[in-house]
């Protein structure tokens, strides 16, 4: 499979007009994003995320290193002709309806006439905004503004998506569309870089992620391969007495009581003996899970440190 | 080129659909035809007074678009970000920087014409008659006013829309007081002093090249070569502008 994203060795620091050491935003990032990935980047405000994007996009100029899109420099038109854009915050020109925005960007892109009605008509009805096409963005509300932010960055039907925190400001149901569209284009088969605060977010929709921390990269791979096999069961039982409960520490567990319930947390080769054991003294099972930590939970481990 | 023609278009739509500079087109509008009822101030002169008045207002209110207009083509759309969704296109820094000139001068064109119309129109129903001194020393005027615009849009590609508000100012007072500068060379005694005031006198324009507003008021014949000249000023200084416009945005980063 193709790489369609390569940085390498890819540094910014962020200088003043009078020079000065500058601040390090971005680390020496060696990444690729292969064809049909969806990839997460992810991190706190500041973390690096939007300057990454923004060298993708050519709005900001390496210090060191360099990135490469579909094999070519990230200014080539031929790339750009290839790449779809959502920023974080869509602000568009509020003097242009939703229509009408969609056919200046299609205009430079080269869509024209039959085809660029189309296609706005398409993307019109994909975000949901088609009867709200003659209104003029100033009145658009944010959740609209963010769905016509991504039928622009469609509009060329990108092989490369790019979006900049995804659900920024949304409420539940608008940031539950955003995330359907999205998991939709994944399944199309194209290729999406987003950046995310959200680590729940990007768990849900991501096949890789990247976790940035202050410019640099942290840890890289599948949600598989970044989040730890549970290393407890946990088991929820009714009807438990004091000396089950005791026998069940015993067996080192620990036993914690909580709406009328047992939660008992034990080590996995410990799971079955402890069934037996609330199953014998009458006990009733609730539930047996082995839960994973969240991508949240990992991200904080990782962090904790350098926080601390 | 395609997309040039495109992001031109937008400005002027842009442009259009502003409180502001509409305002200033209707502003500009009462002062001329304020003109038009004002003549009995100078009678036996009422052609003079309502070409002076005319040609000062539509500099001014010509000057007042051309810095609107010019600070409004980079740093907004920085600003509110815009450029950022507009950039990721296959749109390239360089046609970018040209597409919202062209906009902004489509405009001056227009607004040009129609402050032009009226005033011809005033005098027309004064005195019968118009000269074509005056669409002469209309031209004069826009030539100036492309020249601002394009040095405003350079300033704002580096500094502030305030910064750049009062940089246009300050070029269009140099611009016009550039024979005091160039007196004042004349009398400095010290060498650093004659070499700053040269230096600022070369590379700041010359406006009053491109002014003939005293010859039409004094009812002078203009040689129609003039024209040639003051077009090769003012569309040569506004593209070298555009050219160094072009190299800081390029290295701007967003």
């Amino acid at each position: 499979m193709a790489s369609v994203v390569e940085m390498h060795g890819l540094t910014k620091v962020y200088r003043s007009f009078f020079g000065g050491t500058g601040v390090l935003a971005l680390n020496q990032l060696d990444l690729e994003i292969q064809e049909g990935e969806t990839f997460g980047l992810v991190g706190p405000n500041g973390s690096g995320k939007t300057t990454c994007l923004k060298l993708l996009l050519g709005l900001l100029y390496p210090t060191a290193g360099e990135a490469m899109l579909f094999g070519r420099k990230v200014w080539d038109m031929r790339v750009k002709a290839l790449l779809g854009y959502m920023p974080e915050t869509p602000y568009f020109y509020d003097h242009l309806s939703g229509e009408q925005l969609l056919r200046y960007f299609a205009q430079l892109f080269g869509l024209r006439g039959a085809e660029q009605r189309r296609r706005i008509d398409e993307l019109l009805a994909l975000v949901g905004l088609s009867e709200r096409r003659h209104m003029l963005l100033r009145y658009y509300s944010r959740g609209m503004l963010q769905r016509i932010g991504l039928a622009q960055a469609l509009l060329n039907d990108p092989a490369l998506l790019i979006v900049d925190e995804v659900t920024s400001g949304l409420d539940p149901v608008g940031a539950h569309q955003i995330r359907s569209l999205i998991l939709e284009l994944k399944r199309q088969g194209k290729t999406i870089l987003l950046s995310s605060h959200l680590l729940n977010e990007v768990q849900t929709l991501c096949d890789r992620v990247g976790v940035l921390y202050r410019g640099n990269l942290k840890a890289c791979g599948t949600i598989d391969e970044l989040l730890p096999q549970p290393s407890q069961v946990v088991i929820t039982a009714l009807g438990l007495e004091a000396p089950t409960v005791a026998r069940l520490e015993e067996l080192g567990a620990a036993c914690a009581a909580a709406d009328g319930m047992v939660r008992v947390t034990v080590a996995p080769e410990q799971a079955e003996q402890a069934v037996a054991v609330i199953q014998g003294d009458g006990g009733r099972l609730h539930e047996l899970t082995r839960p994973r930590p969240t991508l949240e939970e990992v991200f904080m481990d990782m962090v904790r440190e350098e926080v601390e | 080129m395609r997309s040039i023609i495109t992001i031109a278009r937008n400005t002027i739509s842009e442009a259009l659909s502003r409180v502001i500079l509409q305002m200033i087109l209707v502003f500009a509008i009462i002062f001329l035809v304020l003109g038009f009822f004002f003549t009995f101030m100078t009678p036996g002169e009422e052609d003079k007074m309502l070409k002076d008045l005319g040609l000062t207002v539509i500099t001014g209110f010509g000057l007042l678009l051309a810095i609107f207009m010019g600070v409004s083509l980079i740093q907004p759309e920085m600003e509110r970000r815009t450029i950022y969704a507009l950039l990721a296109k296959p749109v390239r820094r360089l046609e970018f920087v040209l597409g919202k000139y062209a906009g902004t001068i489509a405009v001056l064109a227009l607004s040009m014409i129609v402050m032009g119309v009226v005033l011809v129109g005033s005098l027309f129903l004064k005195q019968g008659v118009w000269s074509p001194e005056l669409l002469i020393a209309l031209v004069g005027i826009f030539f100036a006013l492309m020249i601002m615009a394009a040095l405003v849009m350079m300033i704002s590609t580096f500094a502030s829309t305030l910064m750049s508000v009062v940089a246009g100012f300050l070029f269009w007072s140099i611009g016009y007081a550039q024979s005091y500068l160039q007196q004042l060379s004349e009398h400095a005694d010290n060498p650093v002093s004659v070499r700053v005031l040269n230096t600022i006198s070369a590379v700041l324009p010359n406006f009053t090249y491109l002014d003939l507003r005293l010859a039409v008021v004094d009812g002078l014949s203009i040689p129609a070569q003039l024209l040639g000249k003051m077009a090769l000023y003012g569309v040569g200084y506004a593209a070298v502008v555009l050219a160094i416009a072009a190299v800081l945005f390029n290295e701007r980063e967003m």
